[in-house]
């Protein structure tokens, strides 16, 4: 009898525990949609086996993404170049001039697109200027 | 008897709903498989850009140009584009052509070569307006394998800018 009332009391409660599982679970669900953001999920980057493994981002750099057809999308908002413009000078005058700029191009996006872009950064006095790829051997 | 009978109801009643639970783990499990996404490898290449207003950096004298020139088909048939300009690589005037594989490889080994005899030689890459982006990060890949690292990316002016999906 008193083995069995000490089994008992050395029992887990599980339904508290299912709490707060469940609580972690949804805050890692709502916290990892939010980092994807800046990535456009239509761009298929160009693959370059050779480069540099990424390290961990700058969270102060600015990612523009071009689409195949010139499209610019900063943190899942479609731009103009006069926007783009303004949110680099709105970076720059927040953080300095040596924040890094992430360009993602498409793999078949026209360097005049790439280009007008280089020349809004360099504009904006910007000069860290790194361009996004694949780490992918080439089939 | 009886005070055990209650305890074990007790134990009943605070039981977990476990095919629920079951049912939620599940819903779970197949909301992460359809929204796990591959995960690949990425890379950042980077480049130097020239200063607006400032001067011009002195150039070396034994400065490279690496040209990336029209790499579309010729959207609109325009005659003033010539032949030569289609799938070209230029190193200093001599000239790769893209369709040909064992030409980025010759170019790879030009590179090579250069890094070894001087890791710091800058190189210019002179990319048309109309390649298209990937020829360019094939490029600085190129150069990143062969240990280069003063890139710089320029655009040819000489070359017209024809959009693709303009009529």
């Amino acid at each position: 009898m008193a083995k069995k009332r000490e089994q008992q009391e050395a029992e887990i409660p599980i339904s508290s525990m299912i709490d707060i599982v469940f609580l972690l679970i949804i805050f890692f669900v709502v916290t990892a949609s939010l980092d994807k953001e800046v990535e456009d999920e239509m761009i298929r980057l160009a693959n370059s086996p050779h480069g540099k493994p990424l390290t961990k981002k700058d969270p102060r750099g600015v990612t523009i993404n071009i689409r195949e057809n010139g499209k610019i999308n900063v943190s899942g908002r479609l731009v103009d170049m006069g926007t783009l413009s303004a949110i680099l000078t709105n970076q720059a005058a927040k953080y300095g001039n040596d924040i890094p700029i992430v360009i993602r191009g498409d793999r078949n996006v026209q360097h005049g697109y790439i280009k007008k872009v280089m020349d809004a950064v360099t504009n904006t006095k910007l000069y860290r200027v790194k361009f996004q790829a694949e780490k992918l051997e080439r089939k | 008897m009886a005070k055990k009978q209650r305890k074990r109801m007790k134990l009943d009643d605070a039981d977990v709903p476990l095919s629920a639970m079951i049912d939620c783990v599940f819903l779970l499990l197949i909301y992460f498989i359809v929204t796990q996404k591959p995960i690949i490898d990425e890379t950042l290449l980077s480049c130097d850009l020239p200063t607006p207003g400032g001067k011009p950096p002195d150039k070396p004298p034994q400065m490279l140009t690496v040209e990336v020139v029209r790499m579309f088909p010729n959207p609109n048939n325009d005659p003033t584009i010539k032949a030569k300009e289609l799938n070209t690589y230029y190193l200093n005037k001599r000239t790769w052509s893209l369709r040909d594989p064992s030409a980025v490889n010759d170019l790879r080994r030009q590179l090579i070569t250069i890094a070894e005899n001087d890791p710091d030689q800058t190189i210019i890459i002179n990319c048309g307006p109309n390649a298209q982006h990937q020829k360019l990060i094939q490029i600085l890949d190129v150069c990143a394998e062969a240990g280069l690292t003063k890139l710089n990316v320029v655009n040819d002016e000489s070359i017209k800018f024809l959009p693709s999906d303009s009529p």
